[in-house]
């Protein structure tokens, strides 16, 4: 039987098993999922926990291997180390090595938190469930200062369309959401925000209308914003940057740095840049039985669940169309988001212009946050196997 | 109505005269019991209680009945009484004065550290305090490693595997992970190698010198899975393979520091030069207080040296020899930013802490025991079968309270700092020690607070030589001066 093994289990992971139970059916290949947690941490959701509400931290994991068990897929919790293209094998810390005839890079970036002198993970997060929630403790006891900073994303050069920052959704996110809950606690004035950035503009890759909003929004709330960040180092309490004084700032906020992926870099597979190198199908350039899906891709831009779900698919029915001699739909990116702006509102973007295209859908209300939030509750309730998928 | 009540007003006040009596009269009946008891043979009565806990300890009397139940050693967690008071409340620190210059800073004191300098990639510590290594399934359970994972990530500290097998999920969380290369049947791969930050050799521990640990109860399904078998054997002494074992995990992660944990002995200077000859990165000393999930009461309460009298032996040994490229770890007894202090100043270059995180993330959680539950608080932590039910430890709870614990400690620390007047954590010396008793001023030869001329006697031998080196230059001139008196 044909062997398909699954690296990660988040988004673009999650996505890839639910396509191929979904195409295949029950003759569905022997797959395998390999991922080093069994329960998956719903990223998106973290921004509220950031938000002064560290208890909903646990309350956004998904049990990814009961799911994929259910469908009849094999999951082996383990540290994915090394892939060994040539004799098709992926090595493990703790199992055998691992067989495969396909094999799908859904793994994500590391967080590059040692690439900024001074910067840890202890500066204050909000990507992972255990830095969102402390930070959504810390913000509890009283501070002057905070900076919701956004480390930068080390592209190849080669690669287009450009994008400067990791990926600065969260840091806008928890920085409304924040201004909401301190107005609320009757504690806004006493607070400086500053929302720190290595793009020329908020919302980057979004489009001109839903970056002019958040210029708009960020001035209205009295939140600071920093553009063009370049950051030389972190210590406790401020931010330095290259050609502008350094940041004080109480308590930070940071999305890291994304430079690509170790395991990539280790097994060879890489852009030289730590980046999954992948034509318009997410196939490998050199590898044609290795597909990347989501954030370690050096396609999934910006680094969004929403493109990792939609590479997973562009991925999935490439395979599917090799197995059953069809003709496969490449990758056609378009940004699908919905930015909390508190006070039970959210910002809407539908936009194709990051990838050149001119479209550009915005919209600011309770629907949009009502959207948002139907969609978080129902990815967790179908445990990311959802009836529709995008 | 008027004659009911006072029927009732009558009974009442009959009903509490013979309370009054039944109780002056139990009372009365009660001292006198309680006189006989105290004249009769204490070989008969109850009396032999007092005796028993005059010449034996809570302690000793629960493993002797431990013994009796199973036949087999006794053991306990939560480390061993070394000295009481412990040693490291004999030693205060010395405030400064006008002398060394009290700090005027509040902020910007440092804590960070690092461990194995001469490696290409130490392991940088934002505060010298390194969660203790406690294996998974052989001590604790996997939700406690979880915990201790992102305790070490959001703290700034580092994780370690202890001697249980390996846990994707701990590494996963952990920023900075050390691999304990145990005896065990486990963790020995290559790419759990190449995973690592740190690799620490565990030789030996306090509270197990190095005998060979043998677990077949209360393990865990999934720890038993990963091990193949039924039964646990981590097996006795130093391995055969150890002189090869260094440089092999050096060719597999070349980047990382590698050290050794070794019980804190008599011998201590001893094995430091064995271990500096092997040009090891860092050397663990586990002292004498220190404790494990469940070790034999024979080893861990009547075994090696304190935590204390092995760093400083072992800082006078590397500074006698001029070894400043291995990094040292205390481990055993710290229970919180005094101690850890203390120890550093003692010469420790970072401090591993295990039973003070592990009240420090229970906190909140104890009351779910009570009264559903007739195990104690630890078995919310430590590693159990299904076969034994518990409460959960509720992670999110647990982190955000150890994190606090931590957070508290580095603040604690700052202030020692501050009062020393020293802006780094890397100044701390043992000037800044001073001994409250005799004993810890005679293990750990520091002055008492007695005036310095009393004080021990090197520093009275070096007073006496700094003394003669003054005088030297005017005797030496004045018998010049004679001599040329006489030739003249």
């Amino acid at each position: 039987m044909h062997k398909v093994v699954i690296l990660g289990a988040r988004f673009g992971g999650s996505a890839t098993a639910y396509w191929l139970h979904n195409l295949f059916g029950r003759r569905h290949p022997d797959i395998t999922v390999v991922d080093q947690w069994t329960m998956m941490t719903y990223r998106p959701a973290l921004v509220t926990v950031a938000a002064a509400h560290p208890s909903l931290a646990d309350n956004w994991h998904i049990a990814m291997q009961r799911r994929c068990e259910l469908a009849g897929q094999r999951f082996v919790r383990d540290s994915i180390f090394r892939i060994d293209p040539q004799k098709q094998q992926v090595h493990l810390a703790s199992h055998r090595p691992l067989p495969y005839d396909t094999l799908f890079v859904a793994t994500g970036s590391d967080p590059g938190w040692q690439t900024i002198p001074g910067l840890g993970a202890d500066s204050g997060g909000v990507c992972e469930d255990y830095l969102a929630r402390q930070t959504g403790d810390q913000v509890h006891k009283p501070f002057r200062s905070i900076a919701f900073a956004i480390g930068p994303l080390a592209q190849a050069p080669q690669d287009h369309p450009r994008v400067s920052g990791s990926l600065d959704a969260p840091a806008f996110e928890v920085s409304f959401l924040l201004d909401a809950w301190l107005r609320k606690q009757g504690r806004r004035s006493g607070v400086t925000m500053t929302v720190v950035t290595p793009a020329p503009i908020p919302g980057e890759a979004f489009g001109p209308k839903s970056s002019a909003f958040l210029l708009r929004e960020l001035g209205r709330r009295h939140i600071a914003l920093i553009t063009n960040a370049r950051y030389t180092r972190v210590e406790s309490g401020a931010i330095h940057f290259a050609d502008r004084k350094p940041l004080h700032a109480e308590k930070m906020m940071w999305v890291p740095p994304y430079h690509g992926s170790k395991l990539l870099r280790l097994s060879g597979l890489d852009d030289g840049y730590g980046w999954f190198p992948a034509d318009q199908y997410g196939v490998h350039r050199e590898w044609p039985n290795i597909y990347g899906v989501g954030d370690i891709s050096s396609s999934a831009l910006p680094k969004l669940g929403h493109i990792a779900m939609m590479q997973a698919r562009t991925a999935v029915h490439h395979f599917y169309a090799l197995q059953r001699h069809g003709t496969p739909a490449p990758f056609r990116p378009y940004v699908l988001h919905v930015l909390w702006l508190g006070h039970g509102k959210g910002m809407l973007t539908i936009s194709n212009w990051l990838y050149g295209g001119g479209r550009e859908l915005m919209h600011v209300g309770v629907s949009s946050a009502l959207a948002k939030a139907a969609f978080d509750y129902g990815y967790k309730v179908f445990s990311g196997w959802m009836p529709v998928m995008p | 109505m008027g004659a009911t009540a006072g029927i009732m007003a009558a009974s009442m006040l009959a009903a509490l005269a013979v309370s009054i009596l039944i109780t002056v009269l139990g009372a009365r009946f009660l001292a006198r019991r309680a006189e006989h008891l105290l004249g009769s043979s204490p070989r008969t009565s109850l009396m032999e209680l007092f005796y028993t806990l005059q010449a034996w300890s809570w302690r000793e009397i629960v493993l002797t009945l431990r013994r009796a139940e199973s036949g087999k050693p006794a053991e306990h967690p939560m480390g061993s009484p070394v000295a009481s008071p412990p040693l490291l409340d004999q030693v205060a620190f010395d405030p400064a004065t006008f002398h060394p210059n009290a700090s005027p800073h509040t902020r910007d004191i440092r804590l960070d550290t690092e461990i194995g300098p001469r490696s290409a990639r130490p392991l940088r510590l934002s505060l010298p305090v390194l969660i203790a290594p406690m294996g998974y399934g052989i001590a604790l359970s996997a939700d406690t490693k979880v915990v201790l994972a992102q305790v070490s990530s959001v703290a700034g500290s580092a994780a370690s595997s202890g001697e249980g097998p390996y846990l994707p999920e701990e590494r996963a969380y952990a920023q900075r992970w050390i691999l304990q290369w145990s005896k065990g049947p486990w963790n020995h791969s290559r790419a759990v190698i190449r995973l690592a930050d740190m690799v620490e050799i565990h030789l030996g521990q306090g509270a197990e010198a190095e005998i060979a640990v043998h677990k077949n109860r209360r393990l865990p399904r999934r720890l038993k899975r990963m091990a193949g078998k039924q039964s646990i054997v981590i097996r006795a002494g130093i391995p055969r393979s150890f002189p090869h074992l260094l440089p092999y995990l050096r060719r597999v992660n070349p980047q990382i520091p590698i050290g050794v944990k070794i019980p804190a002995s008599q011998h201590v200077e001893a094995d430091l030069a064995v271990l500096a000859a092997l040009s090891v990165d860092f050397i663990t000393l586990d002292g004498s207080e220190a404790g494990s999930a469940g070790s034999p009461a024979v080893i861990s309460d009547h075994f090696g040296i304190p935590t204390a009298v092995a760093v400083k032996r072992a800082r006078d040994w590397m500074n006698r020899h001029q070894v400043r490229h291995i990094s040292l770890i205390a481990s055993g007894g710290a229970k919180g930013a005094a101690d850890i202090a203390k120890l550093l100043a003692l010469g420790a270059d970072a401090v591993d802490v295990g039973s003070a995180v592990l009240f420090a993330l229970s906190h909140g959680q104890l009351a779910k025991f009570v009264p559903s539950f007739p195990q104690g608080p630890s078995a919310l932590v430590f590693a159990d079968s299904k076969a034994h039910p518990h409460p959960q430890l509720d992670i999110g709870q647990a982190v955000l309270h150890a994190s606090r614990w931590f957070e508290a400690t580095a603040q604690e620390l700052r202030v020692i700092l501050q009062a020393l007047g020293l802006d780094t954590v890397r100044d701390l010396s043992r000037s800044a020690l001073i001994a409250r008793s005799s004993q810890a001023a005679s293990l750990l030869e520091l002055p008492t607070a007695e005036h310095p001329a009393t004080g021990r006697l090197t520093q009275q031998v070096a007073s006496l030589a700094q003394e003669y080196q003054r005088l030297l230059p005017s005797l030496e001139l004045q018998f010049s001066l004679l001599q040329s008196r006489r030739h003249a």
